[in-house]
């Protein structure tokens, strides 16, 4: 009994210490059997792959009690689960819940030995299985298959696409595809499970620089990084973003050894191999240490740097027939558009560094408000660890300047997935943010974007956005027919007051969480209760591209999806609703009100083909009332930046994208028949396709 | 950490306060009054009653749990997904809540969130939360609220919408031809899909709908396509229906109602003419 007694204490101490692992094996198969009792979407998929994840999470778990927030969570998707069927946007709900509870969990193993690897390990499958194989990932994955399988076709034999500088030269170059080989043999989830060996080397790296310089919370940043966009949202799949990270870190984390001036330059130059665009990002490595190098000793970086250009530029030309970088962008063309974009277009490129952070669509903000910690823990890393800030922040700088000057409006590289290519901030943004942990509203923020990443890891096609004006995360959340995405900040669709609000809206919150005072809870729920109360507010104004099919039954949309497509839209790139026959007709309701009359703004691009005698005008009616509105289509002049770069040769096609949009105001009496505005067009005597009006904003008082 | 008296320290009261005031003040003021909004701002006004009751003016793990909750309610709205998550928070409120005269008053907007009237089945949830208000023992709450919900289900079957609207999903034209973009879902949280196939597109073209259907555990039929006053049902399995032309407008919907273990749904996969 004696030595009972003395066990027992020590088994409960066992068991005690079993408990999350334990806890996270029975959360998963509790996960399983209610997503089967209740029936709820996906059960093939996520009703699956998220038990899965729980259970893998279990038996990795080790030694350790639940985290105190898990069953709380699990408790919630309890309830939502009851509630699925209530409503569509439940769907989105229900997925999330399942898996967030699961993240304490992770955050908990993260902290363990191999913690990072061993906490990534659950939600691989969701992150390689689901994800749509689309944009740039088949085309790299051709490349892996044309090295060792020719013409097997397991990625779609894609060889061609667009801005290949020839037939025979590939846009993507060959060393980043050469490193997924090993992986080629189990297809895509091989060639993606490249992808996230290189990402947790990346991780690691992290952790190990974080933790020499005496962050308390190194895993955890380090494992932050995986799970938080930009990071999660290329996170396993074939994009070299990953890659470039573990080498930049490698190089830093080398810089002070024996021989770490020639590894700097030797990585810079590899990480130019893998993907062009990257170069300012290696570049950004050497120009931190000439700036932290004392006395003439830095001339001699800049001479050998310089001297290294040129000798790479000049091997290229000679040996390579310049298919390393003349095909690319070492070259003149390239330096003119450079130089063209710098002198002519900088009102442009502001405009593109502000969007980077505040657009819906493509700025990181609303799939990462942990980016507020970092923006107010960059004075904080300055002066605690100013090599740190120099050595993150200069190449950060290097590469987010480079790409904003070289491709101003087009910075987002959408479709592929939101903050892809903003993703070399990353190291500096964690590094910053890490200095804040512990700072008020901190947690809120990380949770925040956690649920965020949660979201586009259970719904991954939320993290595709098409360069429309519209968010697809905010639409799935809101509907297609909410009024929201107008108070929102759109680089498609740019409205100074919507930007100047959410400047100041980002600046106050940076500023609270900087200064270390309370009221981030209060600032994010004032957002949350404004947005969703607008989202309801009666519709005044509407841009036609987002107006229900029930308004527009019989019209089309003017301008693909895919925003390739209208990559030389170069004045607006804004999908229109394009009206041309007598049964396109767009009906919109009109809100109740004792007015006499309404007012009504249109935005509108009018467009009839070469040669025609008239142009189509539009047509509003209300009750019975029908104004006629016929102006002329002025096609644009070539911009000055173009002319220069093209020497003033190149002119535009003749089509709607390049003509100038027209703006008119009509008053329409409004009697009491009248509760809805009837728009059309007036008649086209061909109707030849293409020639008609072309719709992008209506505005209603 | 420090706790606040509230008798003690009547500015830090307000202070507590006042943000939750405002908010439900806000609610009100920014959406109208109708039983959801009303609901919404008696929930935040509670807030600010169980902070000064509870934790001394503290926010606590649950406290952030529930407020996210509520956020989450008042960004979705009056849209059922947003009277489900307020039906959630005050649940969550309620089984946590060491304080009777706190749960009691929770009942308050519980009673107003259901005069909305839109969502069916939660009688049973709402009458086990009623019950379970009256029980000092955390545990004995939640067992009575899972018992409510185990009868509500089996009577009714799990909450659901009251009316289900169709939903219209968009179209884009490709090589002047018809195009539903992505793969659409009809399944029980939206159980009606109509398209409308414009005039110009609709003559002289045939259109095909490529369908499948599945999801549940016998042979019986999972949903019926109605199109120009015809209809047909659609059994378990991949179906590629072809329309003659003209056809104006395809109505697919779900046949089934709940039941445990099965997940009816019909994926359109791709709607094309020739």
């Amino acid at each position: 009994m004696a030595g009972l007694k003395l066990q027992c204490p020590v088994e409960m101490v066992r068991i005690r210490n079993l408990s999350g692992m334990f806890s996270h094996l029975f959360a998963g198969i509790l996960v399983f059997t209610v997503w089967r009792i209740f029936g709820m979407p996906f059960p093939a998929t996520l009703g699956r792959l998220i038990p899965l994840a729980w259970i893998t999470g279990g038996l990795l778990y080790g030694k350790g009690t639940i985290p105190r927030t898990t069953l709380p969570l699990l408790a919630i998707f309890l309830l939502t689960a009851l509630f699925w069927r209530t409503a569509e946007g439940m769907e989105v709900v229900i997925t999330s819940t399942a898996l967030i509870g699961l993240f304490p969990g992770l955050i908990a193993i993260s902290k363990k030995r191999l913690g990072i690897l061993r906490a990534i390990i659950p939600i691989l499958p969701l992150l390689i299985l689901i994800v749509p194989f689309s944009g740039d990932e088949p085309h790299h994955a051709t490349i892996t298959e044309q090295m060792v399988n020719p013409g097997e076709g397991k990625f779609g034999n894609l060889t061609y696409q667009i801005g290949d500088p020839s037939s025979e030269i590939n846009h993507h170059m060959k060393y980043y595809p050469a490193l997924m080989i090993p992986g080629y043999w189990m297809g895509v989830p091989g060639v993606r499970l490249m992808n996230i060996l290189f990402a947790l080397f990346a991780a690691f790296l992290l952790e190990k620089l974080l933790r020499k310089r005496g962050y308390e919370h190194s895993a955890f940043i380090a494992f932050l990084g995986l799970i938080l966009f930009p990071g999660v949202g290329v996170l396993g799949l074939v994009y070299p973003g990953w890659l470039v990270i573990a080498l930049f870190l490698f190089a830093l984390m080398k810089s002070d050894e024996k021989y770490g001036l020639l590894r700097i330059f030797l990585i810079a130059l590899v990480i130019t191999a893998v993907k062009f665009r990257f170069a300012a990002f290696g570049l950004g490595l050497i120009a931190a240490r000439f700036l932290e190098t004392p006395g003439r000793k830095k001339y001699k970086i800049l001479l050998v740097t310089i001297a290294g250009i040129a000798l790479i530029l000049a091997l290229d030309i000679f040996l390579f027939d310049g298919r390393f970088a003349m095909v690319r962008y070492g070259n003149s063309e390239f330096l003119k558009t450079i130089v063209a974009n710098l002198y002519f277009r900088l009102h442009t490129i502001a405009f593109a560094l502000v969007s980077s952070i505040l657009d819906i669509e493509g700025g990181l903000f609303f799939r990462a408000p942990w980016i507020i910690l970092a923006f107010a823990g960059l004075p904080a890393l300055k002066k605690e660890h100013p090599r740190l800030f120099l050595y993150l922040g200069i190449p950060t700088l290097f590469y987010v300047l480079t790409l904003l000057v070289w491709v101003p409006t087009d910075w987002h590289g959408l479709p592929t997935p939101v903050g892809r290519m903003m993703l070399p901030v990353l190291p500096l943004f964690l590094a910053s943010a890490g200095m804040l942990l512990r700072t008020r509203g901190a947690k809120l923020l990380i949770w925040l974007s956690i649920l965020i990443s949660v979201l586009n890891i259970v719904h991954p096609v939320l993290r595709f956005n098409d360069a429309d004006g519209t968010d697809v995360m905010i639409t799935e959340l809101t509907g297609i027919n909410s009024n929201i995405t107008q108070y929102l900040p759109s680089m498609i669709r740019p409205d100074p007051l919507i930007y100047g609000a959410w400047i100041l809206i980002f600046a106050l919150l940076v500023y609270v969480v900087a200064k270390k005072k309370s009221g981030i809870p209060y600032i994010l729920l004032a957002i949350v209760v404004f947005l969703g109360a607008a989202s309801e507010w009666d519709k005044s104004v509407w841009e036609a591209e987002d107006i229900p099919t029930e308004y527009r039954p019989h019209c089309i949309l003017y301008g693909k999806r895919d925003p390739l497509n209208r990559k030389f839209w170069i004045f607006s790139l804004e999908r229109m609703l394009y009206l041309s026959g007598s049964d396109d007709i767009v009906t919109l309701p009109l809100k109740d009100s004792d007015a006499d009359s309404i007012t009504v703004s249109i935005d509108y691009i009018p467009f009839a083909r070469k040669g025609a005698e008239n142009t189509p005008g539009i047509s509003l009616s209300c009750g019975g009332k029908t104004v006629y509105v016929i102006e002329p289509a002025v096609p644009y002049d070539s911009p000055d930046w173009l002319k220069f770069i093209s020497g003033g040769r190149r002119e535009f096609e003749y089509a709607p994208e390049f003509v100038r949009k027209v703006s008119i105001n009509v008053t329409l009496p409004r009697s009491g028949t009248c509760d809805s505005l009837v728009i059309m067009t007036t008649e086209i005597p061909d109707n030849y396709f293409g020639e008609g009006i072309y719709l992008d904003r209506i505005e209603i008082h | 950490m420090k706790h606040i008296n509230p008798s003690s320290s009547s500015a830090v009261l307000f202070s507590r306060s006042l943000p939750c005031i405002t908010l439900a003040v806000a609610v009100v003021s920014l959406r109208g009054i109708s039983f959801f909004t009303i609901s919404l701002a008696l929930f935040a006004l509670l807030q600010s009653f169980k902070y000064l009751q509870e934790t001394g003016g503290r926010t606590d793990k649950s406290a952030i749990v529930t407020w996210i909750l509520f956020a989450a309610s008042a960004f979705y709205g009056s849209d059922n997904t947003g009277i489900s998550l307020l039906y959630i928070s005050i649940f969550i409120v309620i089984l946590s809540s060491a304080d009777l005269k706190l749960r009691l008053l929770h009942l308050l907007p519980l009673i107003t969130l259901y005069l909305t009237g839109t969502l069916s089945g939660v009688i049973p949830l709402i009458a086990g939360t009623a019950l379970a208000v009256m029980f000092t023992r955390t545990v004995l709450r939640i067992g009575i609220f899972t018992a409510g919900c185990i009868v509500g289900v089996v009577i009714s079957g799990i909450p659901s919408a009251s009316h289900y609207e169709p939903v219209f999903p968009e179209y884009e034209v490709k090589y002047e031809r018809f195009d539903w973009h992505d793969s659409i879902c009809v399944n029980m949280s939206h159980p009606e899909i109509i398209f409308e196939v414009p005039d110009r597109f609709a003559s002289g073209k045939r259109l095909y709908i490529q369908l499948r259907t599945g999801g549940v555990r016998n042979n019986r039929p999972v949903g019926i396509i109605t199109f120009d006053g015809i209809s047909d049902t659609l059994s378990i399995g991949i179906d590629t229906l072809e329309f003659t032309p003209d056809v104006h407008r395809i109505t697919v919907s779900l046949l089934r109602e709940w039941q445990p273990f099965n997940h009816p749904v019909i994926w359109i996969g791709r709607i094309w003419q020739d």
